[in-house]
């Protein structure tokens, strides 16, 4: 972890020297980059948050699933008898896509389409946009993080019910626990999409 | 061609494809978020067999039998429900033999599906009983025994192909350089071999030691010198590893490690090996370079010639202290005392997911169980009394 931390350190500081060499001033130039920033579209910025919380929580779901599934695979082999009751961790991994689901389809249903150049609007559409961008973030990044946690909880749950089946109980709760962090993350996402108003308009 | 033939040639090509397979893999190894991805399955499939382990109140039942139909039937309880189907004559020897080969195949079983650094990881465990097959076999041949009893009577995990080739090893001078030259280059162990083959070269009576008959005392110290050597190996690979494996396999095989020099002097007391002059050349030799007790341990070993004084180097060391003073007042010996702390060690070795250590603390609690077997039924072949049967250990 200190490795990476330590390269991020690096990159940061060469990209500084590079910049400083190029712009021929040592102090970021804020201004150029928020004209180099601030001319991406609006509508890149929340398309790309819909595809953000779609994508990464079907990635969160799926190295969720693919934790659980080899581990319930593999312990079933001698106790054939968990092959039902851990299911639950699979469709506790699946939820999580749903959940990104619903906030994406909640989030492309903010879109309106206005084509007009006045000031004024083109603030508005900015904030709706930079707002559906931070939301998709948001249930993206806490639904990979659910997906994982999820993942990993399910298999220590399987093989720990081979053994003995008392125990199935006690680490679902724990997985139930995991699970609420996506429920936590959808809850912010859905606030913020409310706030991102694109004004309707020629 | 006709169909043996074929048959021979399909299997040669078999055997060479096996053994291309012994291929190194290095590297970290995931932890709880990438680990599954390769392993999973079969770290759950372990975890299986872990659960088929003897419990103690199994054990138990074991013990009140009378006679070993009786162990046949307690046995239709446990894992080994089919194991001694249909064998004719029980006796002690058979019956721990074939549930070691049960052991094996489970074994094996994982390690046909195992890839990448478990794969190299599950191979360092065969290694060990690679290189004590070949001793064993070439042991055997010194005493003139039957080679195909020999090949039978071979631990079933450490198989190479090609290792009935062992048996043309001639006791003569040469005779080991002849068989590293033809056979034993071929074997994963092979660098092993080379390594003590160098360091005997690089000694004061180079070659003499390679041209020399052998008896059976020296294939022992060979054995022993082969197995250190396999031990510093796999320990380096380990800590390469990384991360849940590098922990929990550096404590199970420092301890290895300790326990082997500790079984080394005792075992030396009565042989040239204790000598004032080989203690600090050839015997030192056998010792591991790491682990608690290495290097003041190993140092203060050069003067131990008996039990009272390796009793007295071994003081400073808490858990070698306490594991004396236990086999003094239980009245056991001090080996059994290292294998019931070996034994807690690897259970240890099994709180956690996503390591490869349970993988070898698995093949170390079965030989515990295959010991713990041969003990009981040994036991009740021998009709012994209740109290004589209270040296087997309980595992889970």
């Amino acid at each position: 972890m200190l490795g990476y931390l330590r390269s991020l350190v690096y990159y940061f500081f060469y990209a500084w020297v590079v910049f400083w060499i190029l712009g021929g001033n040592w102090t970021p130039a804020w201004d150029k980059w928020y004209q180099v920033f601030g001319e991406i579209s609006p509508w890149a910025y929340g398309g790309t948050g819909v595809a953000c919380a779609i994508g990464l929580s079907i990635i969160g779901a799926a190295w969720g699933i693919w934790l659980t599934g080899a581990s319930i695979a593999g312990a079933a082999i001698r106790s054939p008898h968990i092959r039902s009751k851990n299911l639950v961790s699979i469709i506790f991994c699946e939820a999580v896509a749903i959940y990104g689901i619903i906030l994406a389809i909640l989030m492309s249903g903010r879109f309106n389409k206005n084509t007009s150049n006045e000031p004024k609007i083109m603030n508005e559409v900015r904030r709706a946009g930079y707002v559906l961008s931070a939301c998709g973030w948001t249930v993206g990044i806490g639904n990979w993080a659910c997906g994982i946690s999820v993942g990993a909880v399910g298999s220590s749950c399987a093989i720990a019910d081979a053994h003995n089946s008392s125990l199935f109980v006690k680490i679902l709760i724990v997985e139930i626990f995991a699970s609420a962090l996506g429920i936590f993350a959808i809850i912010v996402g859905i606030l913020q999409s409310q706030a991102a108003n694109f004004p309707k308009g020629g | 061609m006709s169909a043996e033939a074929k048959e021979e040639s399909k299997k040669e090509v078999q055997e060479y494809y096996e053994a291309q397979s012994y291929v190194r893999v290095g590297g970290e190894v995931g932890g709880l978020a990438y680990f599954n991805a390769d392993h999973g399955y079969l770290e759950a499939l372990l975890r299986g067999f872990r659960s088929g382990f003897l419990k103690e109140f199994e054990l138990r039942q074991l013990c009140q039998c009378t006679t070993l139909e009786d162990v046949k039937l307690t046995f239709g309880d446990t894992d080994y429900c089919n194991v001694l189907n249909g064998v004719s004559k029980l006796g002690p020897d058979n019956i721990t033999d074939l549930c070691w080969r049960k052991c094996a195949n489970e074994f094996l079983f994982l390690r046909d599906q195992a890839t990448g650094q478990l794969a190299t990881f599950m191979d360092f465990v065969t290694h060990q009983y690679l290189i004590k097959n070949i001793c064993f076999l070439i042991t055997g041949l010194l005493n003139n025994s039957d080679p195909n009893s020999l090949l039978e009577r071979m631990n079933p995990i450490g198989v190479f192909p090609g290792i009935r080739s062992v048996l043309t090893f001639e006791n003569t001078q040469d005779g080991m350089v002849e068989l590293y030259r033809t056979v034993l280059i071929d074997t994963p162990v092979a660098p092993y071999f080379e390594q003590y083959f160098n360091t005997e070269i690089q000694a004061d009576e180079p070659y003499q030691q390679l041209q020399d008959v052998y008896n059976e005392v020296e294939i022992d110290i060979i054995s022993n010198m082969l197995q250190k050597l396999w031990l510093e190996d796999f320990y380096y690979y380990t800590q390469e590893l990384g991360g849940e494996t590098a922990i929990i396999m550096k404590e199970l095989l420092e301890f290895e490690a300790d326990r082997r020099a500790i079984e080394i002097v005792i075992n030396s007391f009565s042989t040239a090996l204790n000598d004032q002059f080989s203690r600090d050349s050839e015997r030192k030799a056998l010792f591991a370079p790491f682990g608690t007790l290495y290097p003041e341990g190993i140092e203060s070993f050069s003067k131990v010639g008996d039990m009272a004084s390796l009793a007295t180097a071994l003081e400073p060391y808490a858990v070698f202290r306490t594991l004396w003073q236990r086999a003094q007042q239980d009245g056991i010996s001090i080996q059994d005392a290292l294998y019931a702390y070996e034994v807690q060690l690897n259970v240890l070795a099994f709180q956690g997911q996503s390591h490869f250590a349970a993988f070898y603390a698995y093949i170390k609690l079965k030989e515990q169980e295959k010991r713990n077997i041969w003990w009981i039924t040994s036991c009740i072949f021998q009709q012994r009394d209740q109290k004589d049967f209270n040296r087997w250990l309980k595992i889970f």
